[in-house]
């Protein structure tokens, strides 16, 4: 029994002899690396997109409560962006012209329908 | 210093997980390796086992007993892989037939041989296996019979009757080749 042991442990070192070279290299952790990206991603995509419909769902209700900021008040208020530059070009040219008027008018109906918009 | 490295990997971290791969890659590369009998197989399924081990590390509770888990996780790998290979199936246990007490004449034998490998052939996959985790790795019985799914009885049979192929191997190459000589 003893000399089986022997014989047991003999082959044992010389096999672990044999296989003390192999070493793992940089190449295998490269393939490793990429499949634990991948499956990372893979598991994060779902709670990306799941923000992503709940930061839309936030910016809609926020809308929605709030109409002075709503979509269609932007259009008007880079309107009334254009039109006080306009307006504000012909003051310093000819502030006594017909189309001066006609701006101020204008834009006291813009006024109306922007709350908040500075009066002037 | 390891538990912070594996409390780091079990957040995802990839430095930390690349750190890990470099402390026990080459252990399990050898592992696997010695039970399959290919390092080409032993590469395909160390890659196999890191990926495995990331992915289950978050659920590892005690970070100290990491590399005791990763050799379990290793270990049960490589015999799945083994029992789905079609020669897996237990040999049946037969009668030894041994020659008078010649392990001293085997063991000389065995200091000489120049290729280990090539003795090893002779065995059968679940033999191999069975060999290089009693004699290598320094599996207990009763772990092999778990690993193994056989009884504590089966293995120690088993382990005997490799042993003896071996032996009865290295003697009668060497006495083919006297012969041959002649």
């Amino acid at each position: 029994m003893k000399q089986q042991e022997d014989f047991s442990k003999l082959l044992a070192d010389k096999l672990r002899a044999t296989h003390e070279p192999l070493v793992a290299d940089e190449a295998l952790w490269q393939a490793i690396a990429a499949k634990v990206t991948t499956q990372s991603q893979r598991r994060a995509w779902p709670w990306y997109s799941l923000a992503a419909s709940l930061a839309v769902i936030a910016f809609w209700t926020y809308l929605g409560a709030n109409p002075a900021q709503n979509m269609s008040g932007h259009t008007p208020q880079i309107a009334l962006i254009s039109l006080d530059a306009e307006l504000q070009h012909l003051l310093l040219t000819e502030p006594d012209s017909v189309e001066v008027a006609l701006l101020l008018e204008k834009r006291k109906a813009m006024q109306i329908n922007l709350p908040g918009s500075i009066e002037l | 210093m390891t538990d912070d490295l594996v409390r780091a990997a079990q957040r995802g971290h990839l430095p930390a997980l690349k750190l890990l791969y470099q402390q026990y890659a080459s252990g399990v590369l050898r592992l696997v390796t010695g039970i399959l009998g290919s390092v080409e197989d032993g590469r395909d399924l160390t890659q196999e086992i890191f990926i495995k081990a990331f992915e289950k590390l978050p659920e590892l509770q005690n970070v100290a007993a990491f590399a005791g888990w990763l050799k379990q996780l290793s270990s049960r790998m490589a015999i799945d892989q083994l029992r789905r290979k079609s020669d897996w199936a237990q040999p049946e246990i037969l009668e030894l037939i041994e020659a008078p007490d010649d392990w001293v004449q085997a063991c000389d034998l065995l200091t000489q041989l120049d290729d280990v490998e090539e003795l090893l052939r002779v065995l059968s996959t679940s033999e191999r296996a069975l060999v290089w985790l009693f004699a290598v790795e320094g599996y207990r019985h009763d772990e092999l019979a778990t690993l193994m799914a056989t009884s504590e009885m089966a293995v120690r049979q088993r382990y005997r009757r490799a042993i003896v192929k071996l032996k009865a191997t290295l003697i009668n190459k060497v006495s083919h080749e006297t012969a041959r000589r002649l």
